[in-house]
């Protein structure tokens, strides 16, 4: 029972939290060597953060769809 | 000419945003994952062969018709748990009337039909013994949320999945005969999007109620050790209230054939067998009887059931109708009780009778008389191994937040690395505005090591007290 909210909508905020993880590497990749220090340790956190959850949101629908 | 249709689901998000607010299973004594347990394991024990092989045929309609009393007790509620009975009721008449015995598909009306009667047989059944004996143990914990969370994990029902069947026509049929049209608590333009609707909702609080269990199972087990070593086995529990269902099933199929059939079917204790406690201020100390049809204790004068002892000494008690619902809705109910006045002695046998009579709310409610004979036992071992709460809400808890307060935290740094090529505006209201999101980060990360840190027990606590 591929559900919309349960399955579908887990998928799509791991997707766009993914992207934001993204985001954060390239801002990392694009600054190199520059920026301030703890520009760098805040964008490495939020990207981690981000993709950590992006991850949890595809575990909750893929146990809703592992479940049904 | 009624059908069985499958279910249309129709995206809803904001069911999604309050899926976990809308987890309460009101009104269902058992969850609905453990009643489509139930009637899978009750099909096995149908001795019929003709009503075993329609059931086994049709079995995915049987397990959602389990589900079906409680379709409307959802969202905006348009029934209470009062409908069970009349609902049921009424589709009992539906089922063996010509109309319904010349459609086509009357072999998947009826696997539907024994499977929402199902329900109120489990609800009833369950309430009256073992649910209400668990709270006298277990720290009155036990409720419907709970016991759901508990029997989904510890009985590997977390896979158990069910495809939505309706008769629609017939069912609106049933609706029509006893008012529900009439007092617009069903529209019978929107019945088919109305019962969808509500089923949907249904779907999604009982998906909801098996990620809790995966989740917070070890947590409500931790506190009701005896439940959850002994809900499968114990009387009044699944395996007991799957025997009972086939024997109500078993009685309606003779009913619906035009046989005369028993009004009395199970009971607890079993003829022969032992009552579970002889104390009679217990739960387990009563005498329960499962009849196929709803009984007025209205009608059960003072020798309507007698309770002997092996030296022929009555027991004087009390014999009424277990009130299901508080509120008062379930008047008369499937479970008829006999609360003796004493406790019993252990050791001792004793003989209940039910005379001849009519007892129920609708004519068809007659016996012939029931006995049974049983004896009772000494005080019965109410210890259980304690259980340990475990550390799946806290990690899940802990990732969310910890998570969640990272990106909050790291936010302002990404976005100042993006502008690096552009001179930043510092100005007093930007600085303010970082500091103000990086300190929600901080704390909203610091809650999930909270909940690490305590396995997430006051979420949890605060879920069960809600509900």
């Amino acid at each position: 029972m591929a559900d919309f909210e349960l399955i579908v909508l887990p998928a799509i905020i791991g997707i766009v939290l993914w992207l934001l993880t993204a985001f954060g590497v390239l801002s990392l990749k694009r600054a190199g060597r520059g920026g301030r220090k703890v520009d760098r340790v805040q964008a490495i956190v939020f990207s981690a953060s981000a993709g950590t959850l992006g991850g949890l949101a595809f575990a909750v629908g893929a146990f809703f769809l592992i479940t049904g | 000419m009624g059908t069985i249709g499958t279910n249309r689901r129709r995206p809803q998000i904001v069911a999604t945003a309050v899926l976990f607010l809308l987890v309460a299973m009101n009104g269902s004594a058992w969850d609905e994952v453990s009643h489509a347990y139930i009637v899978e394991s009750a099909i096995e024990l149908v001795q019929d062969e003709e009503l075993r092989t329609i059931l086994s045929e049709h079995h995915a309609i049987v397990r959602f018709g389990s589900w079906f009393p409680d379709w409307g007790q959802y969202g905006d509620h348009p029934f209470n748990d009062g409908s069970h009975r009349e609902v049921l009721a009424a589709y009992f008449d539906y089922v063996r009337s010509p109309q319904a015995r010349a459609s086509e598909d009357y072999p998947q009306l009826l696997a539907h039909f024994m499977g929402a009667y199902a329900h109120i047989v489990q609800d009833f059944f369950l309430d009256s013994t073992i649910y209400t004996y668990m709270r006298e143990l277990d720290n009155g914990m036990s409720n419907d949320m709970e016991n759901g969370m508990m029997n989904i994990r510890l009985h590997g029902y977390l896979t158990l999945s069910v495809d939505a069947a309706y008769a629609y026509d017939h069912l609106k049929r049933v609706y029509e005969s006893i008012g529900y049209f009439d007092r617009d608590e069903i529209d019978p333009a929107e019945f088919r999007k109305q019962i969808d609707h509500h089923t949907r909702i249904q779907f999604l609080q009982l998906r909801a109620l098996k990620l809790l269990s995966f989740l917070a199972s070890d947590y409500v087990q931790s506190l009701m050790p005896w439940g959850a070593e002994n809900m499968l086995d114990a009387p009044g529990g699944i395996s007991d209230n799957a025997r009972a269902t086939a024997r109500v099933w078993e009685s309606l199929w003779q009913e619906i054939q035009g046989r005369e059939a028993p009004l009395f079917v199970y009971s607890l204790p079993r003829d022969g067998g032992v009552i579970p406690s002889p104390d009679n201020e217990s739960m387990y100390g009563r005498i329960t009887l499962v009849a196929t049809h709803a009984i007025d204790p209205a009608k059960l004068g003072p020798e309507a059931i007698t309770l002997r002892d092996d030296g022929g000494r009555r027991i004087h008690g009390e014999a009424g109708v277990y009130a299901y619902d508080a509120d008062g809705y379930s008047f008369a109910d499937l479970a008829l009780q006999f609360i003796p006045g004493e406790p019993l002695e252990p050791g001792r046998s004793y003989t209940l009778t039910v005379a001849p009579g009519e007892y129920g709310v609708f004519e068809r409610a007659t016996t012939e008389g029931y006995e049974i004979a049983f004896s009772a036992p000494s005080i019965p071992d109410t210890s259980a191994p304690s259980r340990r709460f475990g550390l799946r809400m806290g990690i899940f808890l802990f990732i969310l937040l910890a998570a969640l307060g990272g990106i909050f935290f790291g936010l302002p740094g990404a976005l100042a690395l993006r502008r690096e090529a552009v001179p930043a505006a510092r100005t007093l209201a930007v600085l303010v505005l970082r500091r103000s999101i990086e300190v929600l980060g901080v704390a909203v990360a610091a809650v999930g090591i909270v909940m690490l840190v305590t396995r997430g027990r006051a979420f949890i606590e605060l879920l069960l007290d809600i509900f």
